[in-house]
């Protein structure tokens, strides 16, 4: 099975078909393609586009790429957000984000609306 | 429980306090199947019985605790009760919502709803064992706080399993902030209903059953509770673990976060000393343990214990969110242990946190305005910041103790009233209702729906955490439009998501199952309702049919309002918010148009099947089975015109 198979196996796998990952996951996706940052530091890159206006929302679309195998974790760092832990996770791009990446940018001329 | 019945017990007791009388009577089928149970239950049951005119304080006013059909069963979280009333504080629907463990034991006695009339000549309680039903003298109880109260109830009767929902001095006086108490610390709390209790000299319920409930595919209802479970804990991960280790007390950091914070009488959303209310120095120093209410899965109520300072020895349960803002924020105040013991004393007293804070932040505020002085206060400094005095003003409160007590008992729209001129503008109620704490200027759906709630400003009926929770995809598959996810901008979108959100909610309400149980995840609120319900009562219910069972209560709720003068005035939120930009926090330049909130009301209404003023039309009525409310509100001229 090639990467881009095992991408859409788990994106049904996970519940997340039928338009479920879109331009907020492209978002951080290309956020993520600059460097390896933790949501918070996400949230800041990507906050105002399309919509995402809380730190909750990336959050939770990062803990989706995080089940799809699009994005993984690769250390921790010290936050300001107490709710989330002491210490958050540092995430990096995989390389089946990155044929998600490429697939959101063909579907979408921009992922900001 | 009678043998024709699954999820339901099948008995509703009819107390007449007034009489003496208490009546067993088999559960409505009609009723069962087309409201579900809890607020569904005592909505359609006010609607009907309690007419227009009625006083709140006379004995033809009801007071109904309901359970729901999953109640008692091993549905997550399915520990919940409705009660309702006609509120003295809104003058319309009232009702509260409380966890702990007095819902199961009321369905494991046997009944699904107590429903109480009359006024009682004399302190009695209700004592429910099984079969056994009594109304007896309470005299002993009267003027003792919920836990002694408790305490005896379960020592006279030999009974530690025993559950007890009862009033504290607070519902006694007939404060409006007065919530109804049980299992020491879980309060069904909003619309004054511990005030209605009181006035019906009614201290307290006990109950204790023995009888299970009957399930109709105990399979599906297993399987169903284990996929429930699994979807929270890989799907919505963050908050199934965040929320499982520190409860609502996670709130003051994370709506800090989002600049929706309260802080000095709603002035601004975000407060200078959060970090001292927050939960890293709630969980360094004073939680110990955590507990939760039957069926929980999450335990999410902190047990805490003071171990040195002037409190040393304190201890209590139920740490949350509205007690750390409401004696903190709200007033300008960063003592925690004010704070922790402030929520402990509304326990005791038998006090709402939100009501009771915030009737403080309005004397307060007037207080430093230069509205309210030391001889309104009988000499109490109510400086913004001075957490001295808190313990003694609720103490006041509860016991409507000198100028100031009885000030404040009246809750805040009404002792604004009486005040006049600035001070009603520091009223921050919705038909009267004090509201919870998340500012509507930055969470702006969430607003709206404190504006519409039919029981008053509340952020409970839409709970709409999903309007920052859920992602912009997410939002369009599940609500039909992606802008609702920008909590900042007020888009017609914001309506649909309201109407959603009530609907969903409703459920919780209905099935009597935590509101937490459904975050962040859409699917929780889609799937797993209707199968359930079907699964525990053996009828077939649809996601489409829950939603008609959904605007057949928020209308008839709607109704019972209209009837009692109510209409688009009482929808709009206080002037503040659209007033004064917040000018700290990641809100900093937000506040409400009034121009789109106007927009935001007529959308809602279309959709709703109520004309421009908020009156349901016959139309939508008859759409939703509640052609007799059309002819009610049609012989009182309260019907909505079709062509509006």
């Amino acid at each position: 099975m090639s990467e881009k198979e095992k991408l859409y196996k788990a994106i049904e796998r996970a519940g997340l078909g039928d338009g479920l990952i879109g331009r907020s996951h492209g978002l951080i996706l290309e956020a993520l393609t600059t460097g390896d940052f933790c949501k918070s530091e996400i949230f800041d890159k990507v906050k105002g586009k399309n919509y995402l206006t809380a730190p909750q929302q990336v959050i939770r679309a990062t803990d989706q790429l995080v089940e799809i195998g699009a994005v993984k974790a690769v250390g921790k760092r010290k936050t300001e957000y107490a709710e989330i832990g002491e210490e958050e996770e540092v995430y990096s791009i995989t390389d089946r984000g990155r044929i998600l990446l490429e697939d959101l940018r063909a579907k979408f001329s921009t992922f900001e609306r | 429980m009678t043998d024709e019945w699954y999820g339901w017990a099948g008995t509703i007791l009819r107390v007449d306090l007034t009489k003496g009388t208490i009546k067993k009577v088999p559960l409505d089928k009609d009723l069962a199947y087309n409201y579900v149970g809890g607020r569904g239950f005592n909505s359609k049951i006010l609607f009907d019985e309690v007419k227009p005119g009625t006083d709140p304080f006379g004995p033809d006013n009801l007071l109904i605790f309901s359970t729901g059909p999953c109640t008692g069963t091993s549905i997550p979280n399915n520990g919940r009760y409705t009660v309702s009333t006609l509120s003295w504080v809104t003058g319309g629907l009232g009702d509260a919502n409380s966890g702990g463990y007095f819902g199961q034991a009321m369905k494991y006695a046997g009944y699904d709803a107590i429903v109480v009339k009359g006024v009682s000549k004399k302190p009695v309680y209700l004592f429910i064992e099984d079969d056994t039903v009594e109304l007896r003298d309470a005299s002993h109880l009267w003027g003792k706080d919920v836990w002694e109260t408790t305490e005896i109830l379960m020592r006279d009767h030999s009974n530690k399993g025993m559950s007890v929902a009862a009033i504290g001095q607070a519902g006694e006086n007939v404060v409006a902030a007065a919530a109804i108490m049980n299992d020491y610390s879980r309060a069904a709390a909003k619309a004054g209903v511990g005030a209605i209790m009181g006035s019906k000299k009614l201290k307290a319920i006990s109950a204790y059953g023995e009888s299970g409930i009957r399930v109709y595919d105990p399979e599906e209802v297993y399987k169903s509770t284990i996929e429930y479970i699994e979807l929270i804990a890989e799907t919505d991960k963050w908050w199934f673990e965040t929320f499982s280790k520190y409860g609502t007390p996670m709130f003051v950091d994370q709506y800090q976060h989002l600049g929706a914070l309260p802080t000095y009488n709603w002035k601004e959303g975000s407060f200078e000393h959060a970090d001292k209310l927050g939960i890293t120095p709630l969980y360094e120093k004073y939680v110990k343990k955590k507990r939760g209410c039957g069926g929980c899965m999450y335990h999410c109520s902190p047990w805490f214990r003071i171990d040195e300072g002037p409190f040393k020895g304190w201890v209590g349960e139920g740490v949350e969110y509205e007690a750390m803002t409401g004696f903190g924020s709200k007033l300008g105040c960063d003592n925690l242990e004010v704070a922790l013991v402030g929520g402990s004393l509304c326990d005791m007293y038998g006090l709402d946190y939100i009501s009771a804070a915030e009737v403080m932040g309005w004397a307060w505020e007037c207080y430093n305005e230069g509205i309210l002085t030391k001889e309104d206060t009988d000499g109490l400094d109510l400086s913004w910041g001075n957490d001295s005095v808190i313990h003694e003003v609720l103490r006041r409160l509860a016991n409507r103790e000198g100028k100031l007590g009885e000030l404040l008992a009246l809750g805040s729209r009404k002792a604004s009233e009486r005040i006049g001129g600035k001070a009603k503008y520091f009223s921050m109620t919705i038909k009267g209702q004090q509201m919870g704490s998340m500012d509507p200027r930055v969470l702006k759906a969430w607003g709206f729906g404190y504006g519409v709630s039919t029981r008053g400003g509340d952020h409970l009926r839409t709970h709409l955490v999903c309007e920052y929770m859920f992602t912009p995809e997410e939002m369009e598959k599940y609500v039909g439009d992606a802008r609702a996810s920008d909590r900042f901008t007020i888009t017609e979108a914001k309506a649909d998501l309201v109407r959603w959100t009530e609907n969903v909610r409703f459920l919780n309400d209905a099935l009597e199952t935590c509101k937490y149980i459904n975050r962040g995840s859409p699917r929780s609120y889609v799937e797993f309702p209707y199968r359930w319900l079907t699964a525990t009562t053996g009828k077939s219910y649809t996601y489409e049919g829950l939603q008609t069972i959904a605007d057949r209560v928020l209308t008839i709720e709607r109704a019972f309002n209209v009837v009692r003068g109510m209409g688009r005035k009482d929808d709009y939120l206080p002037d503040r918010y659209y007033d004064e930009t917040l000018s700290t926090g990641t809100g900093k330049g937000q506040r409400v148009s009034r121009e789109l909130y106007d927009k935001l009301l007529d959308r809602y209404y279309e959709i709703r099947g109520w004309d421009k003023e908020g009156k349901p039309k016959r139309s939508h009525l008859e759409k939703v089975g509640l052609k007799y409310v059309a002819d009610e509100l049609e012989k009182l001229g309260c019907l909505g015109k079709e062509a509006s």
